[in-house]
């Protein structure tokens, strides 16, 4: 009898049980180290109390330096707790790359297995010679198999040991004085120095980031997680890590002080809904939603504090560092860092609409794609739950900052350093194509960004009150001929504002305005066709006029307020660089001002021309067998009526 | 030019009007509905229409949530989400007719036919089904919509505390 002896069949390795979500305890690890930060620095710069003096002051001062000390000690232990379970995170996630890649080759094996048992069922004796040579060379790759297994799991179990060691280490008050006197801690105030003397050269970040060690690193995003999370050049992936240790920390200690007893204040409270939103931005990717995307989010940019509470915040939904179509959102009036959350999400459905536009081409195109909403500047904005006098003093002062480019420069600014920072971490070298999308005032802001030289490929104008100062033409923006998109529904009233000489022209307002109209015909950019909105009356103009109308741009097909989706799939089109799908409508041929001024007119005729005339024909009707007389003088009032309306209003914009 | 002057005030005058007397009712006006009656339509929408579109599609998994967050311009509150329909792989437009069939049938009006979409309303409830390649091959993506309104006291407080609690599970 002849044998052949086939190897046994391979069974599944069981997947690591550290996935990328226990990077949730990192995150906790880092939260506590930074918050025990910021207390042991607190002590170190505080000695007895001003009015002590005499032995009570030398001892507070004692007291205070031994808590100081203390406080430090525990720091360093838990920056080194931190550091191991960062070092043990990345192993996991190489060893969950092998295991990947030990299963393919499992399959792969399995499959010759079951193919050569279909071989030798029924083969006739002169092929055994060749079946056992084949399984013989099958059962030395089943055995090369098993030792790269075995080997694997001896990796797993090594790099668990040592994180547990690296643990153990400092887990007594001792150990941590040790690891806080010792001579190699890093020097975190050297490594913030030198980042900040980097500034804005994300080059120079970049390359200096990545020349650190991972103790290094880690250090500094536990001493400083504000500077690492917000300095443009440093990888997402490391921002997003020093910025979620930042909000977790912000939002256990203000939820703490509330549960506690404690009333936050007005800027308190502002703080944690600035946290709770970047939070919710974040989350919102796992929600059901948006679960099956399978899109990581990255919180790429939280200070709380900034532009007096106001915020700043930026989510990425995919990873902008390794992404092919990389957009960014900057949204406009009435949005700071509480809103991340809304932005995010239309962040989202531009993702998802990207993908699945080009997914639809034929044939499909792959690629990947990251989008990012960005509040990074000072949007006019007030609080619209405001109700006290000097509240909407200040927000009457903040939300005049629509009539002005101020915001819009500064906010251009640094909107050309974030692009900059996403073309210095991308791993490729450069962003290989990157959207700009200014929606409302940060249409003005990415215009004037790219103004600037804004190293953008595409940019894409929303509802836009003006291009900025001196922008005159397409031209003068500087992107790419052809790459310059806009969207304006007719009836959205802030597109209605552009214009170089202000809503009035030769009055007051020249000096305000904010610039060109970049709908226009003549302005030279691709107009594509949006939902044109439903027009509105009278209050309507806040309703329907600005939060339908104004807001629905990135939305889904909405009939219970009548939009479609026009705008998001062409904008998908341009972020996944298949402009040449988008229709050039040809733009407008109306002065933007006139729509307002159509408008206006509309209103009056609607609220105090008509109910004058409305109420003549009532009178007339009433007459009208009885006194002829009377019945021509009433329409003779009404004709009067109509052409002094006419001859008040004419047609156009005079 | 007198004329040009006065029209121009009375321009201004009026816009300023009208532009105060929006703001001033967008910041006094409230729904009139509690937020709790609005959730209950959007639910409502989602759990009468979801069933209904997983059997025109023969659908083999089907997840959908909702939750309370503001709306854009950070003026008023809105009960919205949405999740995946999973279906075995067909011809997308006989689907499409499918799912609208089943939909418009039920009573569900429809707004603006939009390519690759079925779009259908009920109570200010928007619903939108779609299929997307992003999710994965034979994933439908579903979002659903109600008004923006603006509440006050502790119907505010209950929106925003819904808003940071997180989502409902509402399909399965």
């Amino acid at each position: 009898m002849t044998t052949i002896v086939v190897p046994a069949w391979l069974p599944a390795e069981p997947e690591l049980q550290v996935t990328e979500a226990s990077g949730a305890v990192l995150t906790d690890v880092r939260a506590a180290a930074t918050a025990v930060s910021d207390v042991a620095g607190w002590a170190r710069a505080h000695g007895a109390p001003a009015d002590f003096s005499g032995d009570a002051a030398e001892a507070a001062d004692h007291a205070v330096t031994r808590f100081a000390a203390d406080t430090d000690a525990v720091g360093a232990a838990l920056e080194r707790g931190a550091l191991a379970i960062d070092e043990f995170l990345t192993a996991m996630r190489l060893r969950r790359s092998e295991h990947d890649e030990l299963m393919e080759r499992r399959q792969a094996l399995n499959a010759e297995r079951d193919d050569l048992l279909r071989r030798i069922d029924g083969a006739p004796e002169e092929q055994v010679p060749g079946l056992q040579a084949d399984a013989a060379q099958l059962r030395s790759r089943f055995a090369a198999y098993h030792r790269d297994l075995e080997t694997w799991r001896d990796r797993v179990d090594s790099d668990e040991q040592r994180c547990v060691r690296a643990l153990g280490a400092v887990d007594q008050l001792a150990e941590g004085v040790t690891a806080a006197a010792d001579r190699g801690r890093t020097d975190t105030a050297a490594l913030k120095a030198e980042l900040t003397r980097l500034g804005n050269d994300t080059d120079a970040v970049n390359a200096w980031w990545n020349g650190l060690s991972q103790v290094e690193r880690n250090a500094l995003m536990i001493s400083d997680p504000d500077v690492v999370g917000n300095t443009n050049g440093i990888p997402t992936g490391d921002r997003d890590e020093a910025n979620t240790s930042a909000v977790q920390r912000d939002i256990e200690y203000l939820l703490g002080r509330q549960t506690s007893g404690d009333e936050l204040s007005a800027s308190e409270q502002r703080w944690l809904e600035n946290a709770q939103s970047v939070q919710l931005a974040a989350d919102q990717a796992s929600h059901t939603k948006w679960a099956d995307l399978d899109v990581d989010a990255f919180v790429m940019a939280y200070q709380p504090h900034a532009f007096g509470g106001d915020g700043i915040a930026a989510v990425a939904y995919g990873d902008p560092d390794t992404a092919d179509h990389t957009a960014v959102y900057v949204p406009g009036i009435m949005q700071d860092a509480t809103q991340i959350d809304e932005n995010g999400s239309q962040a989202l459905n531009l993702y998802e609409e990207t993908v699945n536009q080009m997914a639809a081409e034929d044939p499909p195109r792959a690629g990947s794609v990251s989008t990012i909403a960005w509040i990074g500047y000072d949007s006019p904005n007030f609080d619209p739950e405001s109700m006290w006098p000097t509240d909407l003093g200040d927000s009457a002062g903040d939300v005049a900052h629509t009539v002005t480019e101020a915001n819009a420069q500064a906010g251009g600014i640094a909107l050309s350093q974030f692009v900059d920072g996403l073309d210095s971490t991308h791993t490729g070298g450069g962003q290989p194509h990157l959207t700009v999308i200014g929606h409302s005032y940060g249409s003005t802001t990415s215009a004037s960004a790219a103004a600037g030289g804004m190293d953008a490929d595409s940019l894409v104008l929303l509802g836009s009150p003006g291009a900025s100062e001196g922008v005159h033409h397409v031209s003068d923006l500087g992107l790419p001929a052809g790459q310059v998109f806009v969207g304006a529904a007719d009836h959205d009233p802030v597109s209605w504002l552009g214009g170089e000489d202000g809503v009035f022209p030769g009055t007051w307002d020249d000096g305000l305005g904010l610039g060109a109209d970049p709908a226009q015909h003549d302005f030279g950019a691709i107009n594509f066709a949006v939902d044109n909105g439903q027009e509105f009356h009278g209050t309507g103009i806040v309703s329907t006029g600005f939060m339908e109308n104004h807001t629905s741009y990135f939305d889904d097909p909405d009939p219970a307020r009548g939009h479609t989706n026009e705008a998001l799939v062409t904008m998908a089109d341009i972020v996944s660089g298949n402009s040449d799908a988008v229709v050039d409508t040809g733009g407008r041929t109306q002065e933007a001002h006139d729509y307002l001024y159509d408008w206006v007119g509309g209103e009056a005729q609607h609220h105090v021309v008509q109910p004058v005339v409305d109420t003549y024909e009532d009178v007339r009707d009433g007459v009208v067998d009885t006194y002829e007389g009377v019945r021509d003088g009433v329409d003779d009032a009404v004709d009067g009526a109509r052409d002094a309306w006419d001859d008040l209003w004419p047609d156009r914009w005079p | 030019m007198a004329r040009v002057t006065a029209m121009r005030s009375t321009l201004a005058v009026l816009a300023l009007v009208v532009l105060v007397a929006g703001v001033t009712a967008c910041s006094t006006g409230s729904d009139e509905m509690p937020p709790q009656d609005r959730e209950k339509q959007a639910v409502d929408v989602v759990t009468e229409a979801v069933p209904l579109v997983e059997e025109a599609l023969r659908s083999t998994r089907a997840e959908v949530g909702g939750g309370w967050s503001s709306c854009p311009g950070g003026v008023g509150h809105v009960y919205s989400g949405g999740g995946t329909i999973s279906a075995p792989e067909g011809d997308a437009s006989a689907q499409l007719a499918a799912v609208r069939a089943a939909l418009t049938e039920a009573g569900f009006e429809e707004g603006t036919v939009v390519d690759g979409h079925v779009s259908v309303s009920r109570d200010e409830v928007s619903l939108d089904v779609a299929p997307s390649a992003a999710r994965g091959p034979g994933a439908w993506a579903v979002s659903f919509e109600g008004p923006c309104k603006r509440y006050g006291g502790d119907d505010e407080h209950y929106v925003q505390q819904q808003n940071l609690q997180g989502e409902d599970a509402l399909v399965p």
